[in-house]
């Protein structure tokens, strides 16, 4: 090696030798007891929001602050119970199980000091329901509610199903029975917009104004949207219930999750739900910062997707094989590796589903089992032709999951080769029939129904040529008629039954392998009050306070 | 010069249209589908159908170009399919955040690079040489995300002399400055370095010494006029390039510029942001190509 080159690269080696040293994480600071700002609540956000118009606005993590901004007609209590919000009270369903009434409370107002009336609503939902506003909300209630299909197709000029009699009473009718509505209604999608902060901007830019001049009816509202920088939210005073205790929520954008992380620990954002497995290890080691960690399992999980009508997984021998890798996942490493960040799935529906049970027993860890199944299939492996498992690059932890999956099929003899992608690669690939035979995807809730899950993931109108939210291309005659007959019960403890059977029948068939459930755990300043994490809504900032530690 | 220019103008456009089809139908080629960011995953086929629709994503391919191509015709980028936003506002309220980037890193390379080139070569073959040049090759070496988060690390999270991350005040922009400018700093030594090297053998040099001019104005009135020729020509692509490409910088430090806007953009499969961004850059690249051939002539009357 020349001499000048050799110097070179001592140097460099030096160099970055020296770096790193400096760079050791080495043992946690304490949490900071200084910083904070009085009744500000400050957060950090990867990316910025889409847009604050609630028909719009669908990001995961934008729902907890749309609530601060928009309020629908219902809520959630301390747990998975709807409780009423706008409404005066819960509705009064019709004799025939159609028809929801709801009365509005009298006083409740928009930011700009106008009372919420029964016409709002019909003006929002009917706008929902516009294709022109470009809403994924439509899709909740667009097969729900009377003439709302006709309405969207450009066949009607109005919902026939919404309709206002008088001030303060809203009557939705329903295609027919169905007590998920209910769930639906508390979603932010369906919060009501006041029809001139709309229709005053023109009509070509008037979503996109309103998106980022919302005005709605709840507790706080924008004061200051810089995109990709920050947004600023201040109490409404016209707020017709009892304020927050926070003056301020600010939230800064294109944080990394090592910089929001790095912001936090300096004391520079309050809370943090984004922390990077190898400081979770660190601070959840250290006695100091333990009792600022808040954890719960969320209504949220992870399938190992198993193509019913693609080998080895279609045909007469095809349960057989589905059965054998559901015996073949080790779950409880899956948690170890993840650092408790989740926690085994024993069944396809999440654990908090109100008045819910889990039928059966599932499977358990059981290699030789597996292969016992997998020779009464007349499996053979064929290391030439793997079986391919795709994967996309949002699944949260899925290269690690993905990578256990892989090990735990070679030890009873299955070979998986892993193929990871783009998600918007893999929606339309794992979506599309005959294509994907294996994927990993997650699910979470989008209220606590079992119908959330079975309906959307196992059943068969859920399949389509493409886009099929059913990746798993399961079809039962059985699993479908007790899905349908627990989406038209009206009595919600007959539903539950109906829901356990269909759930039964599912889990028997072995479509996918239910692998991991959503553990969320979050991280708060010493000097927040009040934080606890809701079922539904993760957050819920009403509740918090800053005072000083 | 007025004609050379105007024949480069014209060139630019046709390069612009050339890039414009390339990007628009490379997007159009990836295997996703712009929907999907506008839908959500959850989204049912019907509902994702109509959005298609009224996004315009129904129509042929070449329909879709051209209803682009004439809204750029007109100064109408579109709008953003993800965030409803004006493309060109977009663009706009942005470049501030890069712009001041760049020229804090820029301001790095020359007031860094520039000096050190300039000792290095009149010291050449001394110890401060081979030092400077390896600390410059360790530069060249060091990968912006690595570094800026090092940086990031030790002088913001755990010394706090500086923000951690954001676009709040000028404090901001010093760590991120130095991430981009410690990479060309090195480099831009090594540059000066070797035409200083070429240019301080040259008989001119040797007869300007021999007049008594004094050493300062012999390195920086005689040689280092002529050799930052090919210095300038380098500078006008970097600092072109730099505007579009300061992605990590960027991501690292939260800062909410043309970077991150690219980069999100291609993300969630936004397809006028990404044409929008893209030509923006092509347009920098292009406009600093001019740039240089009008600085070459004004630094050296002989190129023609």
């Amino acid at each position: 090696m020349p001499r000048r080159c050799a110097f070179a690269w001592m140097g460099m080696a030096l160099a970055v030798c020296a770096l790193a040293a400096g760079c050791q994480p080495g043992v946690s600071a304490p949490p900071p007891t200084t910083g904070w700002v009085a009744g500000t609540l400050r957060l950090g956000q990867r990316a910025d929001f889409r847009s604050l118009d609630p028909a719009i606005a669908n990001d995961t993590a934008l729902v907890p602050i749309m609530r601060m901004i928009f309020q629908p007609l219902l809520d959630y209590d301390d747990g998975v119970h709807l409780v009423p919000l706008v409404a005066e009270a819960m509705p009064a369903l019709s004799a025939n199980g159609k028809t929801y009434t709801f009365h509005l409370k009298k006083g409740v107002r928009f930011s700009n000091g106008r009372e919420v009336t029964a016409d709002d609503f019909v003006y929002s939902w009917t706008r929902l329901l516009n294709p022109k506003t470009k809403s994924a909300g439509a899709s909740y209630v667009v097969d729900k509610i009377a003439g709302a299909h006709d309405f969207a197709d450009g066949k009607a000029d109005r919902v026939v199903g919404l309709n206002a009699p008088d001030r303060y009473t809203l009557e939705v009718e329903l295609v027919q029975p169905d007590l998920t509505f209910l769930y639906v209604a508390a979603m932010t999608f369906l919060a009501p917009v006041p029809r001139e902060a709309v229709e005053k901007y023109p009509e070509a830019d008037r979503n996109e104004e309103f998106a980022v001049h919302p005005v709605g009816n709840g507790p706080f509202v924008l004061k200051e949207w810089r995109r990709n920088l920050r947004m600023r939210l201040e109490r409404d005073p016209h707020y017709w219930g009892k304020p927050p205790a926070l003056e301020a929520i600010e939230v800064k954008f294109g944080l990394e999750d090592i910089t929001k992380q790095m912001m936090f620990e300096r004391g520079e954002l309050d809370l943090t739900e984004t922390i990077p497995a190898p400081d979770y290890v660190r601070l959840k080691n250290d006695p100091r910062w333990q009792s600022y960690f808040v954890r719960m399992v969320f209504n949220g999980e992870y399938y190992l997707n198993l193509n019913c009508e693609m080998p080895p997984f279609d045909g007469p021998n095809g349960k057989k094989v589905r059965q054998a890798f559901n015996c073949a996942i080790d779950k409880d490493r899956l948690v170890r590796l993840s650092n408790g960040r989740y926690t085994p799935a024993v069944g396809v529906v999440p654990p908090n589903m109100p008045g819910y049970h889990f039928p059966g027993k599932g499977y358990s860890y059981d290699p030789e089992k597996s292969k016992e199944l997998l020779a009464e299939a007349g499996y053979v492996d064929d290391p030439e032709h793997p079986v391919v498992l795709w994967l996309g690059n949002e699944t949260g932890g899925g290269e690690r999951m993905a990578e256990v999956v892989k090990q735990d099929l070679a030890a009873i003899g299955v070979t998986v080769e892993l193929n990871p992608v783009t998600y918007d690669v893999f929606l339309p690939a794992a979506g599309k029939r005959k294509t994907v035979a294996c994927s990993l995807s997650g699910w979470f809730q989008d209220y606590p129904d079992p119908s959330d899950f079975l309906d959307v993931l196992f059943s068969t109108k859920a399949i389509s040529d493409s886009e099929s939210n059913n990746m798993a291309f399961y079809s039962s005659e059985e699993a479908d008629k007790w899905m349908d007959a627990g989406d038209k019960e009206t009595d919600p403890a007959k539903r539950m039954r109906d829901y356990e059977r269909a759930e039964g029948v599912v889990m028997d068939d072995a479509p996918v392998v239910p692998l991991v459930d959503a553990v969320e755990i979050w991280l708060h300043q010493s000097w927040v009050k009040g934080h606890r994490l809701h079922p539904v809504w993760l957050v819920r900032y009403e509740e918090l306070s800053i005072s000083p530690p | 010069m007025t004609r050379r220019i105007l024949s480069r103008l014209l060139q630019s456009a046709v390069t612009l249209l050339g890039v414009s089809v390339l990007v628009f139908f490379i997007t159009h080629a990836i295997p996703a589908d712009p929907v999907a960011a506008v839908a959500g995953p959850k989204a049912d086929p019907e509902t994702r159908e109509r959005i298609r629709k009224e996004l315009g994503l129904s129509d042929p391919l070449w329909e879709q170009y051209g209803r682009y191509l004439w809204g750029v015709v007109r100064g109408d980028l579109g709008k953003s399919f993800v965030t409803g936003e004006r493309v060109t506002d977009a663009i706009l309220i942005r470049f501030p955040s890069t712009l001041f980037l760049s020229i804090g890193g820029v301001a790095i390379w020359l007031i860094v690079g520039v000096p050190l080139g300039v000792l290095t070569a009149k010291y050449r073959d001394r110890p401060v040489d081979r030092i400077t040049l390896v600390l410059a090759m360790i530069a060249i070496s060091l990968p912006t995300f690595w570094l800026g988060r090092l940086l990031q690390f030790q002088f913001a999270y755990r010394d706090g002399l500086l923000p951690v991350a954001g676009f709040y005040n000028w404090q901001c922009l010093i760590l991120p400055s130095v991430t981009l400018g410690v990479v060309g700093a090195g480099f831009y030594a090594r540059l000066v370095h070797s035409s200083m090297v070429e240019v301080l053998n040259q008989d001119y040099i040797r007869a300007a010494r021999a007049r008594g001019l004094s050493e300062p104005v012999v390195l920086f009135k005689h040689a280092l006029r002529n050799a930052v020729i090919p210095v300038i020509t380098v500078l006008g692509l970097d600092i072109a390039g730099l505007l579009a490409g300061v992605v990590f910088t960027e991501s690292i430090f939260a800062l909410p510029g043309l970077g991150a806007l690219a980069l999100q953009a291609v993300l969630s499969m936004d397809v006028p942001m990404i044409m929008g961004t893209v030509l923006f850059a092509a347009v920098l690249v292009v406009g600093a190509n001019i740039l240089v051939d009008v600085v070459y002539r004004l630094v050296d009357p002989r190129i023609q």
